[in-house]
């Protein structure tokens, strides 16, 4: 079975004035058919940077990929001319960003912009492209597809926004859709409705998915496996039930040692000391390992993912074999 | 025991008009009551439009009311002299939640810092060096001498908003208004802001009001909740009462949108009902 | 600072722009200096052209064109730079108050400003001359009159949006007094902007200035680059270096102050910097 999307060891830098920063460092991930994966991490560590190298959306003067594979159905993407891109973005895989408004025309009410990728991709026309824009509409819930075609993104609220969002990402029936923070700026409740139509949309249509957060709440209730990444590294690959049950790699323990829940108070703050390294020049080694309270000798040097029981694997020394 | 802060119907009217469009009124808040005891925390949580950042801005008279009282120590903090606002200000204080923004880019940490003292006391902020080290110190910035001259573009969200802390508590004051001050940080720097916030309020006797949205951080800080939709307070009580035993369908449907980091647990949720909360209005005004 | 010259050394045609008016700068202090003749003396025979003896050749009275454009120089700047620092002061305080304050005092003074842009300039500056006299005083003052409503625009627009900032906010709550709060916490912000439309003002007095000169409501007692088009009218068909010449000083000015206030204002937008 091929993977939806097999991401094989990817670099991507960045040049800025201060020195080039390695902000994708040997990453590997894999999504199979109809899966839902999680991206996880913080600020800085590189997980919407890889979304933005699949796509390769990311600004070409100061951003390139210098290694690794990105394979969309076996399809290597990297070496692909910006002309073969566009054909596969909005087709065979597609995006759905944090902020709506920014991503929505405004002078374009919401038929035409959920019918250009139908248009361009697919070619229909006339009422062949009505009849799908509207049946996009009901396939994420919206209960007027009439009313909401006519309207213009600033007439509806921001969830609903997120949902024709998703309606756009989804005309062509894309192998992959890459989600990154697409309820961060929403309120909780709309954030649920959100995500229960990403849910019901992408298993009706047979799409994978990949998720970027930062919010461990929304991973343990969307997604099968987790990626932890760290400082432009893969830290830690597990099922959802393994990370939240038994996390392997250190940073991944005080993560998710700092991550609060509603139903209980903390029995302590757990904090981790210290901060993200600086990507222009990291530290050698374990990227962890200034902050790691089980630092060794040997974590000077990289620790590649070591797997840990059968569908876990974290890069740590504590579990070299 | 007076509480520290009453707030007894407290509201605020927002009244949209032109030359030619019709008058059109937007309830904030209607008519909010609480009041917090000295040395306790209470959380205010809603989602956006629920008033509650309003309520925390009328508390520190940056928004005028429209009408409702609130008393600070048993006294009034509406229409009183200069010297006698000056007075409230040095013992109210508020933290923001964008720590981009929070902190004027053109100002050093030191100038920052040494503001508060130097609207109240006199004088250029720079007489307030040695102060404004110590505070950083406190905040967990250490040493402070790195940190006073530099500027806040430098330095990350999380030392930010340490920053921030750090001028709100200059004046020493009693009571802060913490308006979704962790709310744009990464996970683990918020635990790390929530554990320097709880430290201090035990070593300096601080009284919060805690504004968020977020009730995984409320169950975490507050002894207790006001829920907030639509401008009025829904329910109202202790943490464990509310979270454990909500009353009010908002609560309840609050409660059960929150994601819970636990699969087992979010694999048994229901899915939630696309028509249950409806819309903000706007009311016309006849 | 550093960062600032490292943007801008990237922007070749605003640079130019930038040496062009430190030589313009410079011709206006140093210039009357070594001006080879007194710009009013008659030393040569009328309408002679360009030679080595006249670089500039010489005007319809025998007068150096070259000394007249020296001197020019100095006043057309010194006129452009106060005429524009008028504008400016007027438009900054005005546009901060406005946008600040919102409300009746908003709107009072909006409509003033939109007074003074109804009104014809030529008009004005006819009327004004006409009762006090053609001093370039009353130029100055005439151009600060009509260029202050862009500036105030535009500074009302950056107060309207900074005076939401957190770090405003922070400073109210602490109970800076207002005078402060607009001087010293939102005007540092506002600076980048204004600075450019600072810097077109400038170009725009200059343009007035000789404009005003040009059809004659000017101060023909010194000799600007607008006064010396004015004389070169009658002539221009026989001997056009008489208006080359100061018509070329006018255009690499406005051009050189136009292209650094657009450098300026590119580098003040994210998307446009180039590592």
């Amino acid at each position: 079975m091929t993977a939806a999307l097999d991401i094989r060891g990817l670099r991507t830098e960045i040049r800025t004035r201060a020195g080039t920063m390695q902000v994708i460092d040997d990453v590997s991930l894999r999504v199979d058919p109809g899966e839902a994966v999680a991206l996880v991490g913080e600020s800085g560590c590189g997980k919407s940077m890889t979304a933005l190298s699949v796509m390769r959306l990311a600004d070409p003067r100061t951003v390139r990929i210098t290694g690794g594979q990105v394979l969309l159905d076996g399809k290597d993407l990297v070496p692909l001319s910006d002309d073969e891109m566009r054909d596969v973005r909005g087709r065979a895989i597609s995006m759905v960003f944090q902020d709506p408004m920014t991503f929505l025309n405004p002078v374009l009410n919401i038929g035409t912009q959920i019918g250009n990728p139908l248009r361009r991709h697919l070619g229909l026309r006339g009422a062949a492209l009505e009849r799908r824009v509207l049946e996009l509409l009901e396939l994420v819930r919206i209960t007027d597809p009439r009313q909401v075609a006519r309207s213009f993104p600033h007439e509806l609220s921001g969830g609903m926004r997120q949902r024709v969002l998703i309606a756009i990402a989804l005309t062509c029936s894309p192998k992959l859709l890459i989600a990154d923070e697409p309820t961060t700026a929403l309120d909780v409740t709309i954030q649920a409705q959100v995500l229960d139509v990403l849910k019901t949309s992408l298993r009706e249509l047979g799409t994978s998915l990949l998720l970027i957060t930062h919010n461990m709440g929304i991973v343990a209730g969307m997604c099968d496996r987790v990626y932890v990444m760290y400082a432009g590294r893969i830290a830690e690959e597990a099922t959802v039930d393994d990370v939240f049950a038994a996390p392997k790699h250190p940073y991944t323990q005080g993560l998710l040692g700092s991550v609060l829940r509603h139903d209980r108070p903390p029995a302590s703050f757990t904090v981790m000391g210290g901060s993200v390294p600086n990507l222009i020049d990291p530290p050698a080694g374990c990227r962890f390992r200034p902050r790691c309270p089980h630092a060794m000798d040997i974590c000077h040097t990289d620790p590649p993912l070591i797997p840990v029981g059968d569908n876990q694997g974290a890069a740590c020394w504590l579990y070299r074999q | 025991m007076t509480a520290l802060l009453d707030v007894r119907v407290l509201a605020k009217t927002y009244v949209a008009h032109g030359l030619f469009t019709a008058r059109r009124s937007i309830k904030a808040v209607q008519g909010v009551d609480f009041t917090i005891a000295r040395g306790e925390t209470l959380a205010l949580v809603g989602e956006s439009g629920s008033g509650k950042s309003t309520t925390g801005r009328m508390i520190m008279n940056l928004v005028e009311r429209s009408s409702g009282e609130v008393l600070f120590d048993g006294e009034t903090i509406f229409d009183r002299s200069r010297a006698e606002a000056q007075a409230l200000r040095r013992r109210m204080g508020i933290i923001f939640q964008d720590p981009y923004a929070s902190l004027n880019p053109r100002k050093s940490v030191g100038h920052l810092l040494g503001q508060p003292l130097s609207i109240h006391r006199g004088g250029s902020p720079k007489r307030y060096r040695a102060e404004a080290i110590a505070m950083l110190e406190l905040v967990g910035l250490s040493p402070g001498e790195r940190f006073v001259d530099r500027h806040p573009h430098e330095f990350s969200g999380g030392q930010r908003q340490r920053i921030a802390i750090a001028r709100a508590l200059m004046l020493q004051p009693e009571f802060i208004v913490a308006d979704e001050a962790v709310s744009a940080l990464d996970v683990s720097v918020q635990a790390q802001i929530l554990e320097l916030l709880t430290r201090l309020q035990r070593e300096l006797g601080l009284t919060f009001l805690f504004i968020t949205h977020d009730l995984a951080v409320v169950r975490a800080i507050a002894q207790r909740v006001a829920v907030m939709y639509r401008g009025a307070i829904v329910e109202m009580g202790r943490i464990d009462d509310v979270f454990d035993n909500p009353q009010h369908d908002y609560t309840r449907a609050l409660l059960a949108a929150s994601p819970i980091p636990d699969p087992s647990l979010a694999r048994r949720r229901a899915s939630p009902d696309i028509a249950a909360v409806p819309a903000t209005p706007i009311q016309k005004v006849t | 600072m550093q960062e600032f010259i490292y943007q801008f050394k990237k922007n070749r045609v605003a640079v130019a722009g930038a040496v062009v008016i430190a030589f313009m700068v410079l011709l206006a202090i140093i210039g009357p200096a070594i001006a080879p003749y007194s710009p009013y003396a008659f030393v040569g025979p009328a309408m002679q052209p360009p030679s080595p003896q006249f670089w500039m050749g010489t005007d319809d009275l025998g007068r150096d064109v070259l000394s007249r454009f020296i001197y020019g120089t100095r006043i057309s700047m010194i006129v452009g730079f106060l005429a524009a620092a008028t504008s400016v002061i007027l438009g900054i305080t005005l546009g901060a108050v406005s946008g600040y304050f919102g409300g009746l005092v908003d709107q009072v003074l909006m409509r003033t400003a939109e007074l003074f842009q109804v009104l014809p300039q030529f008009f004005l500056a006819l009327v004004l001359v006409a009762l006090f006299g053609s001093s370039y005083v009353i130029i100055i003052l005439v151009i600060g009159l009509l260029s202050w409503p862009s500036v105030a625009r535009l500074a009302r627009s950056e107060f309207l949006t900074l005076r939401e900032r957190d770090y405003v906010l922070s400073v109210k709550a602490l109970g800076l007094g207002v005078g402060r709060v607009i001087f010293f916490e939102i005007l540092p912000n506002a600076a980048p902007a204004l600075i450019v439309a600072a810097t077109l003002q400038f170009s725009l007095a200059i343009l007035l200035e000789a404009s005003l000169s040009f059809i004659g409501l000017g101060d023909a007692s010194y000799p600007s680059w607008g006064q010396m088009l004015n004389g070169a009218q009658q002539v221009f068909r026989r001997a056009w270096w008489v208006a080359f010449f100061p018509g070329l000083g006018v255009f690499l000015t406005v051009a050189a102050f136009n292209v650094v206030g657009d450098g300026l204002n590119d580098m003040q937008n994210p998307r446009l910097r180039k590592l």
